[in-house]
């Protein structure tokens, strides 16, 4: 299991324990931690489960594919720490991973 | 709801019998003045996964239809076995060749999708919203005063569509033309002129892509020209399978929603004074409403035989998705047919879901937001012209013909 935490744009903490294999997305999702809305279900095609990653982990967790970096141009208030939750799989290696999530998903 | 006297209705014989409805809503006669009041007595009694013999969105055979937000969630977010890739739609009969990306599954939708998603970002939404203002203020430069107009005619389909051709490079001049075309090919006459229609379309289209090649400008068509994909040029033939899905997703569709979210405030005074008085709140009014009267639903077919929550379908049966019914589940919606604009924020299904989700609701939703903001501002309270029976196409995207409205044009800007 991975610990994943999750903080939310008032700083409320999400700490989840996630299986490996799923991706962050599916972590949040599946534990009711709110503001990853994933319209098109993880197909990377709706840019509504937009997280920053924490900086401490940026080039830590693999790099976005082109078409994450398409797909996120259909995200709001994009920084240099933007992803998908959804294109990110989790690993043993993430335990410990946080994101923050944006304000609002487009 | 199976209704055995009918000859005509064949049940393959997989299919359990408590699953067979008889849902046919255009066919219902009260279909024409009050399509959501139909549907909603199906919704009352359709179970989540249902079968109905004939359904008019099938040539010559039944379909299943899927009601409930789960398992609607569940259709669309799993290409296989619920696939794109066989053609389903009667309406497209007349196409021989297909819509991209929507007629594409992944992995080789994703690369046409990837062409199509920056063109239509919110980044890039918010690079053309003064234009957005700028055109829903010519229209409504043309009706404020007079107190009247058929909001269908004057606004609804117009406003829309100006920007469409606008984004896509189309000489302005042409709109007349362009807007006949609209007419014809969503709610036209018959199959012959709809083929017609359909060849003249193709036919300028074609003529349009090579110009943008030749003299490229800064718009949709242009961008797609240059578009890579697989690492290779994109062909001219792709860029119009691309245009052709922009043209029949993106217009119908916010044509109707306007005519529903209209009719709503118009017989809804309280509503539109609750906008009125708080202007941010637009926003999630119109997810609301797309919510209760939402549009479009999704086709696919099975690829493959499938054991769907224990019931057996069958290579080739398809299977259509109501958002109508989806964003009345109760389960996911208390309360489900009450209009609350402060209901916490779930997604509907209006735009689909899964790797097909509508790839224009970020222009879709602009285009609401402005153009009711602008009315509120502009427009004193509105309603439907006393004695005026607004009534529905009966194919295509569920839409009104007609809105009569009226409000004290002497008291608009």
């Amino acid at each position: 299991m991975a610990k994943i935490n999750y903080i939310e744009f008032d700083g409320t903490e999400h700490v989840q324990d996630v299986k490996p294999g799923l991706s962050v997305m599916e972590g949040a999702v599946k534990n009711d931690v709110p503001g990853i809305e994933a319209d098109c279900g993880g197909a990377g095609s709706c840019g509504t489960c937009h997280v920053y990653l924490d900086e401490a982990w940026l080039g830590k967790i693999g790099e976005k594919s082109a078409i994450e970096e398409a797909m996120l141009d259909f995200a709001e208030n994009v920084e240099f720490n933007s992803r998908l939750s959804c294109q990110i799989k989790i690993t043993e290696a993430m335990d410990g991973l946080i994101v923050r999530v944006p304000e609002r998903q487009c | 709801m199976y209704n055995t006297s009918k000859p005509q209705f064949k049940v393959p014989p997989h299919v359990p019998p408590h699953l067979v409805m008889d849902f046919q809503e255009e066919k219902d006669p009260g279909f024409a003045t009050d399509p959501f009041g139909v549907l909603r007595r199906l919704a009352e009694n359709a179970p989540p996964l249902l079968y109905t013999p004939e359904h008019w969105r099938c040539v010559g055979t039944g379909c299943w239809v899927v009601t409930s937000d789960e398992y609607a969630r569940e259709v669309l977010q799993n290409p296989d076995p619920f696939c794109n890739t066989i053609r389903f739609s009667r309406d497209q009969a007349q196409w021989t060749r297909r819509l991209l990306p929507l007629e594409s599954d992944p992995p080789e939708h994703m690369k046409y999708r990837a062409a199509l998603a920056p063109l239509f970002s919110p980044k890039a939404i918010d690079a053309i919203e003064r234009d957005v203002y700028r055109v829903a203020n010519e229209h409504l430069d043309k009706i404020a005063k007079s107190g009247h107009t058929d909001f269908m005619h004057t606004f609804a389909r117009v406003f829309p569509g100006t920007i469409f051709m606008m984004m896509m490079g189309m000489p302005l001049e042409m709109k007349d033309q362009f807007f006949y075309w609209e007419e014809k090919v969503f709610h036209g006459g018959t199959f012959e002129e709809k083929q017609q229609v359909a060849k003249d379309i193709v036919s300028f289209m074609t003529d349009l892509i090579q110009e943008k090649r030749r003299k490229p400008g800064e718009d949709i068509i242009t961008s797609l020209t240059k578009a890579k994909v697989d690492g290779r040029p994109i062909t001219d033939d792709e860029v119009y399978d691309i245009c052709n899905t922009l043209y029949f997703a993106g217009l119908d569709t916010v044509n109707a929603a306007q005519g529903h979210i209209w009719r709503y405030l118009a017989e809804h005074p309280e509503a539109q004074a609750e906008l009125r008085a708080n202007p941010p709140l637009v926003r999630d009014a119109i997810e609301e409403l797309l919510r209760v009267h939402s549009v479009n639903g999704s086709s696919r077919v099975l690829k493959r035989d499938y054991d769907f929550h224990g019931v057996q379908m069958k290579a080739g049966e398809r299977v259509w998705i109501n958002p109508e019914l989806t964003g009345w589940d109760p389960k996911v919606y208390p309360d489900p047919f009450k209009v609350d604009f402060h209901r916490s924020a779930t997604p509907h299904l209006a735009f689909g879901g899964g790797p097909h989700r509508c790839a224009g609701s970020h222009l879709a939703r602009r285009e609401l937001r402005i153009g009711l903001s602008e009315w509120l501002r502009r427009i004193p309270e509105w309603r439907i012209e006393p004695g005026a029976t607004p009534t529905y196409f009966t194919d295509g995207v569920l839409s009104l013909r007609n809105l009569p409205l009226v409000w004290d044009g002497s008291k608009a800007i």
